[in-house]
């Protein structure tokens, strides 16, 4: 066994062409996951009860279930109930032509927004409680407080710690690979099943998500950098 | 609906899974004893900035960071062989399966928790130091009795995290053919064709595991408080 | 018996010591007074060997040695003649009071742990922090973590303690209770070299005045002389900033 260039490069070839499934998994996640993340710690903050209590039980335990098993899990239960909601909803498909890329939209969703919510719930914290009551103190509501006052301020202090959460969304993409959405490495491995060769596959795959983890990041920490000064206002 | 769910199921798959918790746990052992000193070595060596070699860190860990495990653990198992074979002539083809799996775990912890010690180790203050060196003691002395055991406080909790982190990582064992908790729930789904019961219970070991190593990283970190927290006599 | 020839001292292209030179006796108290930047903390700091001087020679006591060129022996032997005063207190916060005094006692003198700890209590007493004996360093105000530093460098019984800017990190009302202690060192007999912008205490206590600017001594002499008749131009125009003869303005 050999490492050859050739086979790398149409492997790489291959992982590129899906890198725009990679992309939307991961800006779904992302994207659900900072909006629902964000209700959910504002929800924890202000203890609203029974709901607070309910999120907090289901965020501690679900931070204990690995994405793999979650995604293994949630796989099963698609390929179980898909012809019974179909037919429920009276959706006009068939069962073969549904794809289970929703699976994994869900569960990387899902998994951002509790990581998401922890990190926000983090940056609410640091802002000092005294912004609140100056907030109540010159006439504005609970909500105009929230709104117009403590969410800019703890929306810099939570970027660090998105960054890292949007590294490690990127990363669960890769777990979907498992139950067979063509996304960056199952393409990859598209050539490596003709060659029985399956370094290259692997490779390729992992340079095209070192590349986009590496632009992603860089762009944040762009953000990150402009938005430093409001950082270090709130923090000291 | 179809009746995908059975406790009877559960009761019967649970003494089958139960052996298997113990792969886990030696995967996150050995990740957790080498990778701990291969990331103290990491951090020394980057601290020191020593030119090419402190290139090749940043390159390596920048790789750990930024690609998945799942990837890492495939290179690893179809490269490193082939890697050994090139440059030093060993032959580790017979390898278990398991091998990859902990030289995976190891290497990618070297990077992480590099940059973790080495983060831990630079937010000690110079005058920590120069402090140590004021009262006479040597490099080494200041190291060990001063710069290491606030370093070691300030790291618990993201120490922690990352223990958790790999412990969840171990799930993608089974991509291998490792026989771990989800291969065998695996392997029982296949035979029984009931597969669901097995990944439930899985679930149930990996967040009850996950709650009391979250709960041991919190009583280690109230124990190294140096006074911080809570009242002191 | 301590003799700084000829230190001087870089940091990039800032020259920080151009040529500085300093006696000082046994018993003697210096201080060093200063614009900030006028490289009186660094020549503190190169005594020590917290930064590595380019040039010069210092002795204390019999020994002599090139600063420039000094063998981790010698710069562990050297040390081992000093105590130094942090301004931020540099108190090992992994360690409670007694331990920050014990630590140099037993692991840098190799004094017997009982012998140690007796001699810690002493010190402990003689600033009165006795009842801090167990606290952490973030459990005690910065005067109180002052008072450990200074008994930490005077337990160690010192040919010299160096007092880098001691108060200028404390709330004003805490700056003399240390100011006290410090001068308790004094009286003593400890040599000391103090960094300090407290003027009253300076001519209190010191026996000797040396005034830097740029990197260089520009005036040296006994408080009264160099407070009320510098012969230097420099050291006026320092002097009325901090010392106005009479207040502006009546409250």
């Amino acid at each position: 066994m050999e490492f050859e260039y050739g086979n790398f490069k149409v492997s790489f070839k291959y992982g590129m062409e899906y890198l725009h499934v990679t992309a939307k998994i991961t800006f779904i996640a992302l994207f659900f996951g900072v909006v629902i993340g964000l209700v959910v710690a504002v929800v924890r903050h202000y203890k609203i009860p029974v709901i607070s209590q309910i999120l907090t039980v289901f965020v501690t335990l679900y931070q204990g279930l690995p994405v793999m098993v979650a995604l293994l899990i949630y796989n099963l239960l698609f390929s179980f109930y898909i012809a019974d909601i179909i037919r429920i909803l009276h959706l006009n498909v068939q069962v073969r032509d549904v794809d289970n890329i929703v699976v994994a939209y869900f569960t990387l969703s899902l998994a951002a927004i509790t990581s998401i919510s922890e990190t926000f719930r983090g940056a609410f914290v640091s802002v000092e409680k005294t912004q609140y009551e100056a907030g109540h103190a010159v006439g504005l509501s609970k909500l105009q407080t929230l709104r117009r006052i403590i969410i800019p301020q703890m929306i810099p202090v939570a970027i660090p710690g998105l960054i890292n959460n949007m590294v490690g969304t990127i990363k669960g993409t890769s777990l979907v690979m498992t139950i067979g959405v063509m996304e960056v490495m199952n393409a990859s491995l598209i050539p490596c099943s003709r060659t029985y060769s399956f370094l290259e596959g692997y490779v390729a795959a992992a340079l095209i998500y070192w590349t986009f983890t590496l632009v992603l990041e860089t762009i944040a920490r762009v953000f990150e950098k402009r938005t430093k000064c409001y950082r270090e206002n709130i923090t000291n | 609906m179809k009746n995908i769910f059975s406790w009877d199921r559960l009761w019967k798959v649970i003494p089958q899974l139960n052996p298997y918790i113990g792969v886990s746990f030696r995967i996150v052992l050995s990740g957790l004893v080498f990778g701990t000193l291969l990331g103290l070595a990491v951090a020394v060596l980057r601290i020191k900035k020593i030119l090419i070699i402190n290139q090749i860190l940043s390159v390596y860990i920048s790789f750990m960071r930024g690609t998945s495990m799942l990837v890492q653990l495939m290179i690893i198992y179809y490269g490193l062989p082939l890697l050994l074979k090139g440059t030093i002539g060993v032959d580790i083809n017979s390898w278990d399966k398991l091998m990859f799996v902990k030289a995976t775990f190891i290497l990618n912890e070297g990077a992480f928790l590099g940059e973790l010690f080495r983060a831990a180790i630079e937010s000690v203050p110079a005058e920590q130091r120069e402090a140590g060196y004021s009262i006479n003691l040597t490099g080494p002395q200041v190291f060990f009795r001063i710069v290491l055991p606030q370093a070691v406080k300030t790291a618990i909790p993201a120490y922690g995290v990352d223990v958790i982190g790999m412990f969840h990582n171990t799930s993608i064992a089974f991509t291998l053919g490792v026989i771990d908790l989800v291969g065998r729930a695996k392997t029982i789904g296949i035979g029984t064709g009931h597969l669901i019961e097995a990944y439930v219970y899985v679930a149930f070991i990996y967040i009850i595991v996950s709650i009391i190593l979250k709960l041991l990283f919190y009583l280690l970190d109230r124990k190294f408080t140096f006074g911080t927290e809570g009242t002191v006599h | 018996m301590i003799e700084i020839k000829n230190i001087k001292k870089s940091f990039g292209k800032n020259e920080v010591l151009k040529d500085v030179s300093l006696k000082v006796d046994k018993g003697e108290v210096v201080v060093l007074l200063g614009p900030s930047g006028s490289g009186k903390t660094t020549l503190l700091r190169c005594i020590n060997f917290l930064e590595k001087a380019d040039e010069g020679t210092l002795t204390i006591g019999e020994d002599t040695v090139e600063l420039h060129k000094i063998s981790n022996k010698d710069k562990r032997k050297l040390r081992g003649k000093t105590g130094f005063v942090f301004q931020n207190y540099g108190l090992f916060k992994n360690k409670t009071a007694i331990q920050n005094i014990t630590e140099g006692l037993i692991v840098g003198r190799k004094i017997p742990k009982a012998e140690a700890i007796k001699k810690a209590e002493e010190v402990l007493e003689w600033v009165g922090m006795s009842d801090k004996r167990d606290y952490y360093p973030s459990k005690l105000s910065g005067g109180q973590q002052q008072r450990i530093g200074i008994a930490r460098a005077v337990a160690l019984d010192p040919d010299v303690i160096l007092f880098d800017e001691p108060t200028s990190a404390l709330d004003p009302e805490l700056v003399g209770e240390i100011l006290g202690v410090i001068k308790k060192v004094a009286d003593k007999g400890i040599t000391m070299i103090v960094v300090t912008h407290e003027m009253a205490f300076a001519q209190d206590v010191a026996d000797k005045v040396v005034f830097m600017d740029g990197g260089v001594v520009v005036e040296e002499g006994k408080p009264s002389d160099v407070f009320y008749h510098p012969k230097e131009e420099r050291t006026r125009q320092f002097l009325s900033r901090i010392l106005p003869e009479e207040p502006d303005y009546y409250i």
